[in-house]
């Protein structure tokens, strides 16, 4: 997944320096060092699950996975989308009415 | 010009009809499957994705038993979608997401545009008026009154503790409600003139709204009402007695917070709850109703022959709809959306309770009825007016005769038969001689049989067997189990003790009416030749097979002194099925069921009392013995008073709505003519 530079910067701070993020690849023997100086940000992904960083390398692998700060319960609002359905239902209708009723007369 | 109209209208319904359960996502990775055993996990853990369409393409062929069911209560996201699969004995139940508020916008807009396509008689319209806004107001409300019914069939209920304007699903049913009366307000308004020459076809457009608890046929009579009132042209001396009945309803009878009934088969035509606000409600909207009504008999114009042809076109619809969903899953779970059954048709070709067959239809009982009363109005139009009948109308005769015949209404044949004699009897014999002696041998021959039954079954047992039936189903006895509370209650009426077993031993534990109906039974005066009422209609019941089911309504009907006069309110059924405990005396997997009264009037009983029975009575008798422009008419409405007499078709707006035709037709002022 490709993230926006800007969009790790928002969530993980501004990068410690000398620290740029690289993808470590498939490497099972990868192991994220814990940063003393980072303080520790919880982030979720689309599920619910959540996960403590203790890096800003950290951070900015699971931000460029798909991981946020904040959990987004993303679900459809079909109270709101049947309502607003038939309100311009209603509308276009009354609207249609009318310019009917005017082109008989 | 009309023809194109039309083939839009109905693309447009085909479109409505079918899009919402073809929609899926066809770029996910989640294919549907054949329905076994080993993919019950796949669609439960797969929901919302894979719509009823392709659910059912991809099982064409596919020998299990597979019953696609409702589920009302899944998000908008998930509509016409699979939102889960279970196997109950050899059946595998697909559940489909049906949201209540998106099928209501959907349902809504179907039975418009069917209304659409009835060619209307003007193109006049009307501006919608301010006053107008009552209605959605009113149906609203019910959202409100009737909570308990609601909240458990919509996903998005919010009552009226939310903030109204963060309050989406108030505000979306208000606005869908506002949608159907503008539009109706043109509809109606072009074809109020005709709209009752395709009144047969309610009996295939149920208009039930899914999921909730009201009919769209109570829509459009409330819109006329409203109509009547404002035009000021209501009948006074019947508002003015509703008004009274309301204030009686309203401030004197028993009501409760927490009964509650999710009404059955009689689901949009009754009233859920027991409060005060449903009992508004359903007051205000029962007024409309009938003011609707009144609305719609003085400006109606009847087309005979069009009527004849609707109720042939309905009567062949329904069986061959009605065989269609007992064959076809797919068949069975759309009619139910397309036409507003409210209650699914049946899923099977053989008959049910070991006799009858619904088919479409909610009850045997009123679909039976409903096919009499095509066939004697064939036969009458066809004696009256002498017109060719054509090979179509042959077809749609075969048709009307298997459903009827399916329905096994044994009630409605013998009625039907003795009707249509008597009417050739009218229409061909003029000698008065031979009249009066053909009807002298068939009174003579009713007596007769009579007697012999009497005689053949004992006048004790036949004028006891209801206060005995009602005695089996009440509370009597509490220290044993239903035998031997069965042999007790034998062994006293045996003795002859039933006032003791009814008054001494039942006392306050019983209803009301049983006590009432013992105390009639053992008068102390005796009127020589007269009847004991109660024995008559005990007599009756026996010999139309009804002495159960009026007996369980005599041990649950206890209402007091205002309720037997007024009733408890219209379409309230709450007080007769929870206030007085009884113990039924049925099998185990029976004593949940719905038991309800077995005969119209008791239903009328129940809701309007005494005197709403009387005045009933009174209109009735009124409406048959006065002259008429149209007499040939009161055989169909004799012939639907027999029958309702034992059927619960009060209960149903399509009956009510067939017996207000059959009024209509008597009282018009208009001489029908065939044309």
């Amino acid at each position: 997944m490709n993230i926006n530079p800007i969009t790790i910067e928002e969530i993980c701070g501004v990068n410690p320096p000398g620290v740029q993020y690289v993808n470590p690849g498939n490497n099972p023997n990868f192991v994220f060092t814990p940063d003393v100086n980072f303080e520790v940000i919880p982030l979720y992904d689309v599920a619910g699950n959540v996960i403590n960083v203790n890096s800003w390398f950290e951070c900015a692998h699971y931000v460029t996975g798909g991981w946020s700060n904040s959990l987004v319960v993303e679900y459809f609002e079909g109270d709101k989308f049947v309502f607003f359905t038939a309100l311009s239902l209603s509308i276009i209708y009354l609207i249609y009415s009318k310019m009917s009723q005017k082109v008989i007369v | 010009m009309t023809s194109t109209r039309k083939k839009i209208t109905v693309v447009l319904l085909l479109f409505v009809i079918l899009m919402p359960f073809w929609i899926h996502n066809s770029t996910d990775t989640v294919e549907p499957q054949r329905i076994t055993n080993e993919f019950i996990g796949y669609y439960q853990s797969n929901t919302c994705d894979i719509s009823l369409l392709e659910v059912y393409a991809k099982n064409i062929g596919n020998n299990n038993n597979i019953y696609y069911s409702n589920n009302y209560y899944a998000g908008t996201e998930c509509f016409g979608k699979v939102t889960g699969l279970d196997k109950v004995g050899d059946k595998f139940i697909v559940s489909i997401g049906t949201n209540t508020s998106l099928l209501f916008l959907i349902q809504s807009i179907i039975w418009l545009l069917v209304i659409f396509l009835i060619t209307p008689k003007n193109i006049e319209t009307i501006s919608f008026k301010f006053s107008m806004l009552l209605l959605p107001l009113l149906f609203t409300f019910q959202h409100v009154a009737e909570s308990r019914f609601y909240e458990r069939l919509n996903i998005y209920y919010q009552n009226l503790d939310m903030e109204l304007l963060n309050n989406y699903h108030l505000l979306g049913t208000f606005c869908i409600y506002l949608l159907i009366f503008i539009i109706l307000n043109d509809l109606l308004t072009q074809r109020e003139e005709i709209l009752i020459n395709y009144l047969p076809f309610a009996f295939l457009f149920v208009f039930t709204l899914g999921g909730m608890n009201i009919n769209f046929f109570i829509i459009i009579l409330s819109y006329f009402g409203l109509k009547n009132i404002l035009k000021s042209e209501g009948n006074f001396i019947f508002n003015c007695m509703y008004v009274v009945f309301s204030f009686i309803w309203l401030a004197s009878t028993t009501r409760d917070q927490n009964s509650f009934f999710d009404g059955d088969k009689l689901r949009g035509f009754i009233n859920s709850s027991n409060t005060k606000l449903s009992l508004i409600f359903w007051i205000v909207v029962f007024f409309l109703l009938i003011n609707g009504v009144h609305y719609l008999h003085r400006h109606s114009h009847i087309n005979i022959a069009k009527l004849q042809t609707n109720f042939l076109v309905t009567g062949s619809l329904v069986f061959i709809l009605g065989t269609l969903g007992s064959t076809s899953s797919l068949f069975n779970f759309l009619n139910s959306h397309i036409f507003g059954q409210n209650k699914r048709g049946i899923s099977e070709l053989s008959s049910i309770a070991g006799n009858t067959w619904r088919g479409f239809s909610a009850s045997a009982e009123s679909l039976g009825e409903f096919y009499g009363f095509v066939l004697a109005l064939f036969v009458i139009l066809y004696m009256k007016f002498k017109q060719p009948v054509t090979r179509f109308e042959y077809i749609m005769l075969g048709f009307t005769t298997l459903g009827l015949y399916r329905t096994n209404n044994f009630a409605v044949m013998a009625s039907l038969l003795l009707l249509i004699v008597i009417f050739l009897l009218e229409k061909f014999v003029n000698n008065r001689r031979i009249k009066s002696m053909i009807y002298t041998l068939g009174i003579f021959f009713f007596f007769l049989g009579m007697y012999l039954i009497v005689n053949q079954l004992n006048y004790e047992y036949l004028s006891t067997q209801l206060l005995y039936e009602a005695s089996l189903h009440s509370n009597f006895f509490t220290y044993t189990d239903n035998y031997g509370k069965s042999l007790q209650i034998e062994t006293l009426f045996n003795e002859e003790r039933i006032y003791y077993l009814i008054n001494i031993i039942g006392g306050d534990s019983i209803s009301s009416s049983l006590r009432t109906l013992s105390e009639i039974f053992y008068q102390n005066f005796n009127l020589p030749i007269v009847p004991n009422v109660v024995a008559l209609i005990s007599t009756t019941s026996l010999l139309i097979n009804r002495s159960e089911m009026w007996g369980i309504f005599i041990a649950k009907y206890s209402p007091n002194t205002l309720e037997a006069m007024f009733g408890y309110g219209p379409n309230q059924m709450n007080g007769y099925l929870y206030n007085q405990k009884v113990r039924l005396d049925v099998p185990l997997d029976k004593i949940t069921g719905l038991y309800l009264p077995h005969s119209s009037v008791l239903d009328i009983l129940l809701f309007f009392g005494l005197i709403g029975l009387f005045t009933g009575a009174v209109f009735t008798i009124y409406t048959i013995f006065n002259k008429s422009e149209n007499t040939d008419y009161k055989y169909l409405l004799v012939f639907l008073l027999i029958n309702i007499l034992k059927s619960d078709s009060m209960l149903y707006v399509n009956s009510v709505m067939l017996l207000a035709l059959s009024f209509h037709l008597i009282r018009t002022n208009e001489t029908i003519i065939y044309d």
